[in-house]
């Protein structure tokens, strides 16, 4: 990722490329800027960010927590695309300022109704930030899981496979409801994290756990009941 | 668990009422009329209107017995029959019906008008949202069955459902879902879609191994259900489930 900077009526980083946990060090140096002065206000743009992924959400919740302790104040702009969907989906719209929509036209997400007046929205799957567990990491899926989350499974997939050679709990007790998309997509992930080195562990009930049991999963990855 | 008394349909239109419409109502004998008229005494009505999911919970729950998309142009045969039979029936935009997960809808209204619960009510959802999905992906987009088998398929399948459910005519295809209850066999449900159709028992007697990461829906379908068939050359899905043990 590639971070430029502007002064204007507010100091303006333009953020380009990919976010990810790589970039560390550069986003710091922004946040030490961020966090200095008072009652600043540092705008974030980031129109030419094609990715981010949960340790890029992550930045972004501390350069807000790091301004407003402060009095300073951070305004993301013009978030575009895939970027823009994650934003949504994190909730990242509530927790931070932004503001946009850019002046490209940001290609039509697949969650929006094209034909038609309305525009409903599905709700979707949360994902938690990679956390410890014992020895090893964990992540923790809540809502629904479902074949129109294949954004969020792929930003799934490479959280985790940053990962390499370590044990992964993926936390399924807090799905309402997983259908057989879902199920594949776990399938996949298992097999990608081998490829990194990395175990999967289930942790399901419910429901969940009954689809799982009913799709004989249990003999390719160790299910268990708690998380 | 009885059906209510059969009545005839009548369609409540919550905007102006499209040409194709009402074309489409004459020919099946059912009444139109606007919304803010009211609905006609003994009859049952359904609600025609844009696609919300404030709207589309309306035309779900009594009096209404189902909801039409208002883009669609009307009821169809097995729709209209549910409804008239004291059924329910609801018909979205592939767009819609994408973004509304009507198959958590229907399940919560088959619990609240047909009084099933728990464990039958929880299969009866996964199996219509994974009818629904076949519908969307397979039926109406025409997106290939084995894509979603890599990571890399999976990418693909992305990029194609963003690019289908963005092209109006794509888009616009309709899904159907029916649903009444036959005294002999338990909760019948249809789902139907507008593609090109395909060999559902052919689908149906392939083997699926533990380690498959495509083509599950039908055998999870076939798990949940008394019994399940495919209609109209492969683009309507026929489950029935069983209400009594």
């Amino acid at each position: 990722m590639d971070i430029r900077m502007t002064d204007g009526a507010e100091r303006t980083y333009f953020l380009s490329g990919r976010l990810s946990y790589k970039d560390n060090d550069s986003f710091k140096e922004m946040i030490s800027d961020i966090a200095s002065g008072r009652d600043r206000t540092v705008v974030i743009d980031i129109r030419e960010l094609e990715h981010l992924d949960s340790f890029g959400i992550g930045l972004f919740l501390v350069a807000r927590d790091e301004a407003e302790r402060c009095g300073n104040r951070v305004v993301v702009r013009n978030p575009q695309g895939a970027v823009q969907r994650i934003f949504t989906l994190a909730k990242l719209d509530l927790a931070l300022t932004v503001e946009g929509p850019g002046h490209a036209a940001p290609p039509p997400p697949p969650r929006r109704v094209m034909a038609g007046a309305a525009q409903p929205q599905r709700a979707g799957l949360s994902v938690s930030a990679i956390g410890r567990d014992g020895d090893g990491l964990k992540v923790a899926l809540g809502g629904r899981f479902t074949f129109a989350d294949h954004d969020a499974f792929e930003d799934i997939v490479r959280a985790i496979v940053a990962h390499p050679n370590t044990r992964m709990l993926i936390d399924l007790t807090g799905l309402d409801f997983m259908d057989s998309a879902g199920l594949s997509m776990l399938l996949i992930l298992r097999d990608e994290a081998l490829r990194h080195g990395i175990a999967i562990e289930l942790a399901a009930t419910g429901r969940v756990a009954q689809l799982l049991k009913l799709a004989s999963v249990g003999s390719l990855v160790t299910i268990r009941a708690t998380a | 668990m009885q059906p209510l008394e059969a009545r005839p349909v009548f369609l409540l239109v919550d905007g102006d009422i499209p040409a194709g419409l009402a074309r489409d109502a004459a020919r099946l004998g059912l009444g139109v009329g606007p919304f803010a008229v009211g609905m006609a005494p003994g009859t049952t009505p359904v609600l025609v209107a844009a696609a919300t999911a404030d709207s589309v919970l309306t035309g779900l729950l009594p009096p209404f017995a189902g909801f039409v998309d208002i883009g669609l142009g009307g009821l169809t045969p097995r729709t209209a029959d549910a409804a008239a039979a004291g059924g329910l029936c609801l018909s979205l935009s592939t767009a819609a019906a994408y973004g509304l997960e009507p198959a958590q809808l229907l399940s919560e209204m088959v619990c609240r008008r047909f009084g099933v619960a728990g464990v039958l009510a929880e299969m009866i959802e996964l199996a219509v949202a994974e009818a629904v999905a076949n519908a969307i992906i397979h039926g109406n987009l025409e997106i290939r069955s084995d894509l979603r088998a890599t990571l890399d398929g999976f990418q693909q399948f992305s990029a194609q459902l963003g690019e289908r459910l963005g092209d109006p005519a794509l888009a616009a295809r309709r899904i159907d879902v029916a649903m009444f209850i036959d005294p002999e066999k338990g909760l019948v449900v249809t789902v139907s879609d507008q593609g090109k159709g395909f060999d559902i028992q052919r689908e149906l007697t392939k083997p699926v191994d533990a380690g498959a990461k495509s083509g599950r829906g039908l055998a999870l379908i076939r798990k949940m259900t008394r019994a399940v068939a495919g209609a109209d050359d492969g683009r309507t899905l026929t489950m029935v489930f069983a209400l009594t043990d």
